[in-house]
């Protein structure tokens, strides 16, 4: 596959995920632990930094089998298996969102 | 620093170290949009050599197709998971200032 559609396919599947997981409801109840101080605690705000941060950890835990499996078949670099690797992660973290998706 | 923040040290000074490392890193992914990888400026390569050792173990679970500026925006996420799960144990063990009452 293409590098640079696994890139943007990483992105779409991070993005549905960040918005439909039931993960980013979860997110959202702990604002209180993770909000910056700094921002006016509201209800809208905090739900759209949960889903951000929810679409940020889907690519960071996907990205970590990704990295095991650069580190793990010594590749100097990504590549486009190494991408493929880090969608599929992605994709399998995505499946409690279909849920709401398809709803 | 009142006598509240050194009654509860145990607490105060993770977090505040954790929450400063949190605003370092995204001091760095803003400031890494502006300026460039390679600048000279003793200022800039002594922050980026400040911030290299979180960076370093934050590359070892992160792609290497993964940019520097993006790298400490992950940083930044993962300090945040770490002091959320601090702040989550602290209060589960009653450890949080004013929880106790």
């Amino acid at each position: 596959m293409d590098r640079e559609l696994s890139i943007f396919l990483l992105g779409a599947i991070c993005l549905v995920n960040g918005i439909f997981s039931p993960a980013a409801v979860a997110i959202w109840t702990f604002a209180p632990a993770w909000y910056p101080g700094f921002l006016p605690l509201t209800a809208d705000l905090s739900f759209y930094l949960a889903a951000l941060l929810c679409v940020l950890l889907t690519l960071m835990a996907s990205g970590v089998v990704a990295a095991l499996f650069e580190r793990l078949t010594r590749r100097p670099d990504s590549d486009e298996k190494s991408l493929l690797v880090w969608c599929i992660a992605a994709g399998i973290l995505t499946i409690p969102a279909l849920d709401r998706l398809f709803a | 620093m009142d006598a509240q923040f050194w009654e509860y040290w145990y607490f105060e000074v993770p977090d505040l170290v954790l929450a400063a490392l949190i605003y370092l890193m995204l001091l760095r992914a803003v400031l890494g949009l502006a300026i460039p990888a390679g600048s000279p400026s003793p200022a800039w390569r002594a922050f980026c050599r400040f911030n290299a050792p979180v960076l370093s173990v934050v590359a070892c679970v992160t792609p290497r197709s993964v940019p520097t500026t993006l790298l400490a925006l992950f940083a930044a996420v993962w300090l945040v998971l770490l002091r959320t799960g601090f702040v989550i144990a602290m209060s589960g063990l009653g450890w949080v200032p004013g929880l106790e009452d």
